[in-house]
Parts: C-alpha cells; structure tokens; sequence
C-alpha cells in the first residue's frame, strides 16, 4: 500500500513540482494551500508523513505542528521553509522561545531551496 | 610879651603837645610793626610790638644795625632797601624775615614807601611800618602746597587709570613685570627696581619668587650681578616667610604690610640682603604685588643715595593698581583659556557625536536591512525552491545533454542568489557566539573541501599545513566560524579565478590562541582599499553584497579574536584569524546584541 503524503503549502507551483515528484516515486500525494486546509486534511485523512510550510496564511506552521503533535504525535513531519533557519533555531531563551522550541517538534527541517534529492532521501527515511 | 599871644602860644603849644602824645601813644600801643631808623641804618626806636615780637630789649635793639635782626639770606637786600630808602627813593612792599631772639623767624609785611622823621627842619629817620603775616603766610603756603599736592593726585589718578587700562588691553602677563618696573623707577626715580612674580609651591608656605625685571641706575646693575654671579633676571629666588634669622634682618619691617589681612614678607630677601650689604644701599622698600589676599609678586626698591623715597604712597598706589590690572589681565587669559578648551571640547563633542549618530545610522540602515533582508528571504526562497523543483522536474523528465547544460546554469544561480540571500541574513542578525567544542582539524578540513567542491572547475594548488591541530579542540561557535572560513575560503578562489592559483593554509597553536593563516596568490587588493575591506557593503567585486569580511570581523571580534590582512595588488593576499582556543564564555557575552 501506497505510502501516504500531505504537503501544505501556499505555494501551488511547488506543491505541484513536488507532488509530481513524490508520486513519481510513488507515494500517494494530497495538497494543501493555506493552513486551515491543511488542518482539515490532517482530521480527514490517514498519513504517513506531512511536509509543512512555516508561514502560512490563516494558520501558521508552527500551530499546526503544534496541532499535529496534539492530536497525531507519531506522524512524521518535514518542515520547509523559507525562513531564515538559523534565526528561528539560534534563538536565545529570552527571546521567541517558543518558535524554536515548536520547530524542534519537526522531525526535518529543510531551508528553501531545497535540493529535491535531500528531501526524497528524508522522505524515504521517515515514512 | 603879649599875653595874649602868649596864652594862645601855651594853647598852641598845648594842643601841639596833646597831637604829639597822641601820635606817640598810637606809635607805641598800635599792632604794626614800627621801626625809626637813623641815616645811618642804625635803629633809633621801635615800639613796643617789635619789642614784644622780637623778645630783645629796646636797649638791645637801639643803635644796632637793622640788618642785625633779619635771617641772613636777606641782609643784603635789606641793606640796599635802606639806603634807597634814605636817598629819597620809595621801596615796593616787602615781606621781612626777622630773626627774634629766640631764633624763631616772623615774617613781617612792610608797607610801601616810608614816612620821614624830621628834627629843626632837617630829615633825622625814617619810619617803617609792617604787619606780622607770619600766620598768613603759613596758612598761604600749605593752601600753595595743598594745590599742588591735589594736582599731582589728580595727574596720578589719572596716570594710574590710563596705565591700568593700557595693562589690560595691551599687556601681557611677562610684559607686565617689565612694565611695572619702569613704572615704579619712573615714579622713584634713581634707585634699584626689582620686580618679582610669585608663585606658591604646593603643599608648603613657601613662595618662589621670579625675578622678571630689574631696572635702575646701570653701573648698580652691574654690581649686582657680579655680586650675585649671575643675571638675576628669569631666576627663581625661594624665600621662606617663617624663618626667624630672615625676619630679623635689617630693613624686613618695612617688607611686612598687613594687606586685605594677610601678612606678607614677601621680598626675595637672599637677594635684597645681599645687594644691600655689599653695596650698601640706605633705603630698601618691598611692596607686596597682592590681590586679595593672593600674592601675585612684589616689587622692592632699593635706593642708593641713602634718601627716603620721595613718594612712597603714589609707588603703594600704583603697585595696588598693578595688581588689580593683572589680576584682571589673568582672568582675562583664564577666561580666554576656558572658552578656547570649551570650544574645543565642544567641537571635539560633536565630532563624536557626528561619528556617534553614523554608526546609529548605520546600525538602523543594518536594522532596516535586517528586517528587508527576512522578508526577502522568504519572499525570495520560495520561488527559488519551485524554481529548483521544476528544473529537477525538466531534467527528470528530458534527458538531453543540450538541455540539462542549461539546467546546470539554473541550479548554479539559484546557488548564487541562495548565497546573497544569506550574506544579507547573516549580516542583519549577527548573534552572541554559541560556544561548543570544535574539532578544529577536521573542522578546518571540512571547510576546505566544502568550498573547493563549489569551485570545481577551478584550478587550485592547495596547501595545507595543519598538522599540529589534530585532536586539538578549538572552543567556539561552529556556524559562525564556518561562516567566517568559508568567506575567506570564497574571497580566495574568486581573488585567483584568473589564472593557476596556488592557497596555502597554515594553522598553529600559539600559547592560548589559535592562528590561522589563508594565503593565496590572487588579484590583490590596492592598498588604499585595504583598510576599507571590513567596512560593510564595501565591495571591489561586480557582483556581491561587500558584506563577507563585515561579517567576519564582527564575528571575530565576538569571539575575542583577531583578524587581519596584509595584500599586495597583483601578488595575492594574506588573511591572519587568531582565536582564544577556550572561546570566551566569560568574556564579552551579553555586551553584545545588535537586534
């Protein structure tokens, strides 16, 4: 059985490039294009792993995650993102702590652009 | 005879008689001064009020000589005013010097002219008549004097406001010793001025003196210094006020004047005393040079003709105006002195101030692109990602050598415009170091080959000569050290992409630090350019932020170290990194925050 993908991100073209990609590969491959699409999808459907955009229109990526955790702890999740990453995960204590403390929810956390190959390889691993 | 002739002669002789006691009496009683002389200008009567004034008796004064009872410097004119009188001539008033017996002197005023004394019809004397006026002419003489002196006040007075005003404005502070010694000898005329400036030595009662000027009488002058062996002139004379066999110095009396409440001895007395006897002045004066209880000097006069000073109080009073005009001309300098150091101040203030409010500036430019800089990312990014996804997508599905060139070039760019992206971010958002242990060899190693992978094509001759480091741990943060190698490692290639180039990298430690050093043999940066290269956004290249060695220095600096670099054009270039091997966790942490 096919394994399952939801990949929620704003960006339709990438979504479609990578679903294209995925399912290539053979996995099964449902999108999402803002955050509350993406939640309801999570709540519909049976997945095996989720890739995840950090900012989002309607709900961020760190709530979601934080909505995953909750609801589904052990799914699998690849963060990508265009945010600086090293921001986010460098921050000090004082700081947003809690962006950096909800990114370490993820199981991968890959910067825009990625290389595809890095990311089919995570896939792989992780579902 | 007829009697009645006879009754009217004894009438006649009567009434002659009474007119002749009258007179006789008015010449005896009256307040003048009356005097009969003979023809031959001996005294042949006076009366009563001569007697009274002259304290002789009238046998004393009767036959003698008038020239007898006048002072001696008028016995001559006396003479001659007789014997003029006698010829028949009329003498002017005139005022006698008589000499009483007592020696006292009466100043009698003679009327003009005289009267004759005729005896059976002949001429026998001549009657003087005079008035004391000695009181007169005292009180005229003092009220003379008194006009004179309020005269010579009023020149002074204004002598003293037109120097006192010509110290002010056109004197400086040496000057005006030299002035007020010429001043001062003007007024006392031929004798020794010294005009000394003091100076108190801290922490002590003593007093320096400097001896600015002396003035006087030149062939004295010489004495002096051969008496001294030396020119006194510029020299500093101590003097100390407290010492006993000083105060009991001939002449010290005359130095102390209690001014505004303080006692002053303020003369440089080694110098005086000596002057004083070997060359044996009569007379030494110091004045205090003082202001308010501020000895500022003293001037000493030394006069040689064994006189007093004519006028004491006029060189007192210039001197106090001296003092008030110097003290004035130095507050004048300080005040001169405080406003050029506030002016300095004020422009070295703004100077700072200027290069204070630039790197604000540039701190808020870097803020403002901070911010610019995460939106761009992100904004950037994304189509950068779907860019990089569907060139993988073309070149998946179309495997054409022709066409998967061009997708190379696509991958390359994104690469590229990945690494602007991340110069600027890194730049905008420079964090305290994570401090973390670090395999600094392998660390090193890594660093190279990951940048020699991104310049694949190039032809590159690299040595490395680190083997001292192996196992060595190096304590710092591992992102920004690899942020700071790998911009000096890009600088490298790039600086040789022209030609065969040749990097050598060589590490070592040195006591506490970590030193290494990237050489290569590239383009070479111009030397006025190179103190410019840590600047932000400086750049010599076509494409680049000029951000790379901004950032490395600040990271360097964040973690204590140093960088340098030595670069000659055409040559290639030289970078020196010195690390503290144990980080510094303890060091500036939290000094820092640029956010």
């Amino acid at each position: 059985m096919a394994k399952k993908i939801l990949m929620i991100d704003d960006d339709q073209e990438l979504c479609e490039e990578v679903s294209e990609i995925l399912r290539d590969e053979g996995y099964e491959v449902k999108t999402a294009s803002d955050g509350i699409k993406g939640k309801k999808l999570i709540q519909n459907n049976r997945c095996d792993l989720v890739m995840l955009d950090l900012k989002m229109p309607k709900l961020t990526g760190f709530e979601l995650l934080e909505y995953i955790k909750c609801v589904k702890p052990d799914l699998k999740i690849i963060v990508l993102t265009g945010s600086p990453l090293k921001n986010i995960l460098g921050q000090k204590e004082q700081e947003d702590k809690n962006e950096s403390q909800i990114l370490k929810l993820a199981n991968v956390v890959l910067n825009k652009p990625f290389d595809i190959s890095v990311v089919l390889g995570k896939v792989k691993e992780l579902a | 005879m007829n009697s009645a002739n006879f009754d009217g002669q004894i009438k006649l002789e009567e009434a002659l008689k009474k007119s002749e006691e009258k007179y006789r009496y008015l010449y005896n009683e009256s307040q003048v001064f009356n005097i009969i002389v003979n023809l031959d200008g001996t005294i042949k009567d006076v009366n009563k009020f001569v007697i009274n004034k002259l304290k002789y008796s009238k046998e004393e004064i009767i036959g003698k000589s008038v020239t007898n009872f006048v002072i001696e410097d008028q016995k001559e004119k006396i003479k001659e005013t007789i014997e003029y009188s006698i010829r028949g001539g009329s003498h002017a008033a005139l005022d006698v010097f008589v000499c009483d017996k007592e020696g006292d002197i009466h100043t009698i005023m003679f009327s003009k002219g005289h009267a004759a004394l005729y005896e059976n019809g002949k001429i026998s004397g001549l009657i003087f008549t005079g008035i004391d006026v000695t009181e007169r002419r005292s009180v005229e003489q003092n009220m003379d004097e008194s006009r004179k002196n309020i005269e010579k006040s009023l020149f002074f007075t204004s002598f003293l406001s037109r120097t006192a005003m010509h110290f002010v404005k056109n004197i400086n502070n040496d000057d005006i010793f030299k002035f007020i010694a010429k001043e001062v000898y003007g007024i006392v005329g031929d004798s020794i001025v010294m005009v000394s400036e003091s100076e108190q030595v801290p922490d002590s009662h003593l007093n320096i003196f400097v001896v600015r000027e002396i003035i006087g009488d030149q062939s004295k002058l010489e004495e002096v210094k051969k008496i001294l062996n030396r020119d006194l002139v510029g020299s500093r004379v101590f003097f100390d006020p407290n010492d006993e066999k000083v105060k009991q110095r001939k002449g010290l009396e005359k130095a102390e004047y209690g001014l505004h409440g303080i006692s002053f001895k303020q003369i440089p007395l080694e110098i005086s005393l000596e002057i004083e006897k070997r060359l044996g002045f009569g007379y030494i004066y110091t004045t205090p040079f003082a202001l308010e209880g501020d000895l500022l000097g003293s001037v000493a006069i030394f006069t040689y003709k064994n006189e007093p000073l004519p006028d004491q109080s006029f060189v007192q009073a210039f001197i106090n105006q001296a003092a008030v005009a110097l003290q004035r001309r130095r507050a004048q300098i300080e005040l001169q002195n405080a406003h050029d150091e506030l002016e300095y101040k004020v422009a070295q203030r703004t100077a700072e101030l200027i290069e204070v409010n630039k790197k604000l500036n540039d701190v808020k430019r870097l803020s403002d692109i901070g911010t610019l800089a995460a939106t761009v990312a992100h904004e950037l990014r994304n189509p950068l990602g779907v860019i990089r996804t569907a060139a993988y997508n073309i070149s998946r599905k179309v495997k054409t050598a022709d066409i998967e060139k061009h997708l190379v070039h696509i991958e390359k760019k994104i690469l590229e415009s990945d690494q602007i992206i991340n110069n600027l971010l890194n730049y905008s958002n420079i964090k305290m170091p994570n401090y973390e242990k670090i395999n600094i060899y392998d660390f090193l190693e890594e660093c190279v080959a990951f940048v020699k992978g991104r310049f694949e094509k190039q032809e590159v001759l690299i040595f490395k000569k680190f083997r001292g480091l192996k196992k060595r741990i190096l304590i710092a943060d591992s992102f920004q050290l690899r942020e700071v190698f790998n911009n000096i490692l890009d600088n490298a290639f790039q600086a040789m992409a022209e030609k065969s180039g040749k990097l050598t990298i060589k590490s070592k430690i040195e006591g506490n630090n970590f030193i290494v050093y990237f050489k290569d043999n590239g383009i070479g940066i111009a030397k006025d350019e190179l103190n410019r290269v840590f600047e932000p956004f400086f750049t010599k290249k076509s494409k680049g932020t000029g951000l790379g060695l901004a950032i490395c220095s600040e990271l360097i600096n964040l973690h204590n170290g140093t960088i340098n670099i030595n670069s000659k054009i055409g040559k290639g270039t030289e970078v020196e990194i010195r690390l503290p091997i144990k980080g510094d966790i303890n060091g500036k942490k939290n000094t820092y925050d640029r956010r």
